[in-house]
């Protein structure tokens, strides 16, 4: 059999991913309260085409249909696509550089630490307006980066983990953070109803200010972490081969761990804690693709987009008008899956 | 193609203790080293020292001239591939991906991987007998397999030394010289350095230029492997008797162990026992009746025969013949003087041929002269290789008057009984 080239495998996979985000963006779209056509949908994405677009298109839309697809539900949909890559690549990150299949920013404990530090800035009542949106997604990281490092003192000795420790750290970690968070919540009455709902996960308040935050956030992250994809790929051999084939070890180990924890990060800032996206999607990519991350690292993000478009769809149809947040639709995917990996993982001592 | 090491008084310490202690070592260009040594002798962290996997305490270590620690991992990589011990890998990359990447050195950030590389990471597979598990996710292969992939990623660096790990540790023989002779080969024709931990002493002489034996963060011993392999540095670095010898094919040392080192036990009861022996069948009784304490003779014995061997090992006193010579009338007479002074004779199960077929007459002697002679007469046709005379005198010996016994070994319960009495 021969091997597809990597050039191929890109070439092709990442174009048809990249169009099946975005029929499952535009289905989203026509999905809700009020029902508008695919086609309307496409045109007036095309209309909104800085400069060219509106001599393309002509609307044929009324008013209040252009304002409820473009101020609440292309924006809603783009945070979702936005918030799975953004999980989905710093779920591969942290599984390559933690040389650990399950791990993700829920099982390493970021996204508790996020969710800390987010719900500090809710509840002393700065997590609103403008400031408020750029100043959630810092505090979120402030909180993951710190976790991170703490779960990585707990696990490592002497610069070696061992991958079921590291897992336990992660979520003994995240169960504090929780406790602490849960006793904050205690505390704050007015803001409870919020955090709550914040916490589980939702995208209904995405606003384009919403999409704009998330936006730097996304693309640093994505940047540095596909840049480094042949650091991860060595990574995975273990940290003393990676030096001894030449990679600066401690440098890439901060760039990766600063790179998914600011994404994972932004994520949860502005969507809340959404759990397993992180996890399910790198694995299924790399089930389908191999693991050579330069591959994993493109096709994660956008199939990640598409598995988090297309669950804010269902937790908003499925019950309508009552919203599920999104984070029980991925959890009840995500958790049984973590579990069968736990299993395979027993099984065999590897994945 | 080569690059020179140079180590300089260097130290490994955690807390008190030295696990490097104070070492000086110079590894020429295109040198092929074995570090041997006990476990915990600082093999291993050496090789982690030399790769800048670790950091020494003290000291410094030159790559080509230049300080190791002003050097930056992919400098150095370019020069040194390292084969670790352990090879687990978690994710299931292909063969020959993973062989890829012993070509990061070599690439640039953006650089994707060209006809060259791919030529090098063929050759290096081939040679490694790993290009039909090309496609094979490593997580998949077997130890021994994923083994020559890490070894193949090695050649895939190009580098100009190449350090190892107990390379052979997971690989069944065949792969073990394979892999010494691919070592070799790459050695003698691209003057690639090779400096390995081995464990087989035997390997080590056999395909090494140099041997270093290593003891507690020391370099106990420094040369050639006949230079370095004795029986005398053997026994003090892995407190382990052994016989040192010549390859019979290759013009190197080997070594077999003889057990742990023992110290000479003094005769402790008056008895004197000559055994008729030979071809290895001496060796049990020999330690057993030392160990009772008698005072062990043993005969006639060509040099180099194995219960020859064993009798100088545990100090016996021995009538000898030179190697593969038929026994001679002089040694022949001198035993017989020796069997006059003995307690007790015994003749043991040896392989009989018409060199040493007289040996069973020194049983006739002992009997004649009234000593206590003990006969192993079991299977005697089956050992016999001189047409039946050997039996024919055993039997006679049997008749003669001499205890008959099953095999050598009972000697000793006898001789335990009679000293009990």
């Amino acid at each position: 059999m021969m091997k597809v080239p990597w050039s191929r495998r890109l070439g092709v996979i990442l174009p048809a991913l990249g169009f099946l985000l975005l029929v499952s963006g535009i289905i989203s779209i026509t999905i809700g309260a009020v029902g508008v056509s695919p086609w309307t949908v496409f045109s007036l994405l095309i209309y909104k085409v800085p400069v060219i677009g509106n001599q393309l298109v002509t609307p044929w839309w009324s008013e209040t249909i252009e304002t409820i697809i473009w101020n609440l539900r292309v924006p809603r949909t783009l945070l979702a696509a936005f918030t799975g890559m953004s999980l989905a690549v710093a779920g591969a990150a942290f599984q390559g550089l933690l040389r650990n299949p399950l791990a993700e920013p829920y099982t390493v404990g970021v996204s508790s630490g996020a969710a800390l530090g987010a719900a500090l800035v809710i509840i002393l009542g700065l997590g609103s307006g403008f400031f408020g949106l750029l100043l959630l997604p810092i505090a979120a990281f402030t909180g993951a980066f710190a976790t991170i490092l703490g779960v990585y003192r707990i696990a490592a000795l002497n610069g070696r983990f061992d991958t079921e420790t590291l897992i336990l750290a992660g979520v003994a970690l995240s169960s504090f953070l929780t406790a602490i968070l849960s006793f904050l919540m205690t505390l704050a009455q007015d803001s409870l109803k919020q955090l709550i709902y914040w916490l589980m996960g939702s995208f209904a308040t995405g606003g384009w200010d919403h999409v704009l935050a998330i936006l730097p956030y996304l693309i640093i992250g994505f940047t540095l972490i596909w840049m480094n994809y042949r650091e991860l790929n060595i990574l995975t051999l273990g940290e003393e081969s990676a030096g001894q084939l030449g990679i600066n070890v401690e440098r890439t180990k901060l760039i990766l761990l600063f790179s998914a924890t600011l994404m994972a990060g932004g994520a949860v800032a502005l969507a809340g804690t959404v759990g397993f996206v992180g996890l399910v999607v790198p694995h299924v990519v790399r089930l389908l693709l191999g693991p050579d991350h330069r591959v994993l690292i493109p096709a994660a993000a956008l199939t990640g987009g598409i598995f988090l478009v297309v669950a804010d769809t269902v937790a908003r149809t499925v019950m309508a008008p009552v919203e599920l947040p999104v984070g029980v639709i991925t959890a009840f995917l995500g958790a049984p899956f973590f579990a069968y990996l736990l299993r395979k993982h027993r099984r065999s001592r590897r994945i | 193609m080569s690059v020179k090491i140079d180590v300089h008084n260097l130290f490994l310490s955690y807390g008190e203790q030295n696990i490097i202690d104070n070492l000086t070592l110079a590894v020429e260009k295109g040198e092929f080293l074995a570090l041997l040594g006990p476990n915990g002798s600082g093999k291993s962290t050496l090789i982690k020292l030399l790769a800048k996997t670790m950091q020494p305490s003290r000291g410094s270590i030159y790559l080509g001239g230049e300080d190791l620690s002003g050097l930056n991992s992919s400098t150095i990589a370019r020069q040194m591939a390292v084969v670790p011990q352990d090879t687990g890998v978690n994710f299931p990359f292909t063969a020959q991906e993973v062989v890829m990447m012993g070509r990061t050195p070599h690439l640039k950030r953006f650089q994707s991987e060209g006809v060259e590389d791919y030529r090098i990471v063929h050759e290096a597979m081939v040679n490694t007998r790993t290009w039909e598990l090309r496609d094979r996710p490593v997580t998949e292969l077997s130890g021994g397999e994923r083994q020559r992939v890490i070894i193949a990623r090695a050649l895939a660096q190009e580098p100009k030394v190449i350090l190892l790990d107990e390379p052979t540790s997971h690989l069944d023989i065949n792969f073990q010289v394979e892999l010494l002779e691919l070592l070799t080969l790459l050695n003698r024709e691209k003057g690639v350095g090779v400096i390995a931990v081995l464990h087989d002493l035997n390997l080590a002489a056999q395909y090494s230029r140099q041997v270093a034996l290593l003891k507690e963060g020391k370099i106990f011993a420094l040369g050639t492997p006949q230079e370095a392999l004795t029986a005398d540095n053997i026994k003090e670095v892995y407190a382990t008797e052994v016989l040192v010898w010549s390859h019979p094919m290759k013009n190197c040392p080997q070594v077999s162990v003889v057990g742990k080192e023992k110290k000479a036990t003094p005769f402790t009861n008056p008895f004197k026992v000559f055994l008729i022996c030979g071809g290895g069948v001496g060796m049990g009784v020999m330690e057993g009746l030392t160990s009772l304490g008698c005072q062990v003779w043993a005969g006639v014995l060509n040099m180099g025969d194995s219960d020859w061997v064993h009798g100088n090992k545990l100090n016996l006193s021995l009538v000898e013949e030179v190697p593969f010579a038929p026994i001679g009338e002089e040694a022949f007479r001198k035993a017989k003087e020796v069997i006059g002074s003995m307690d007790v004779v015994a003749l043991l199960e040896f392989p009989i041929g018409p060199g040493n077929l007289i040996n069973i007459l020194l049983a006739e002697e002992a009997l004649r002269r009234g000593i206590p002679t003990y006969v192993a007469a079991k299977d005697a046709e089956a050992r016999d290789y001189t047409g039946g005379q050997g039996a024919a005198l055993i039997a006679s010996l049997c008749a003669g008057g001499s205890v008959v016994i099953d095999k050598g070994s009972d000697m000793i319960s006898i001789i335990r009984d009679n000293l009990g009495k």
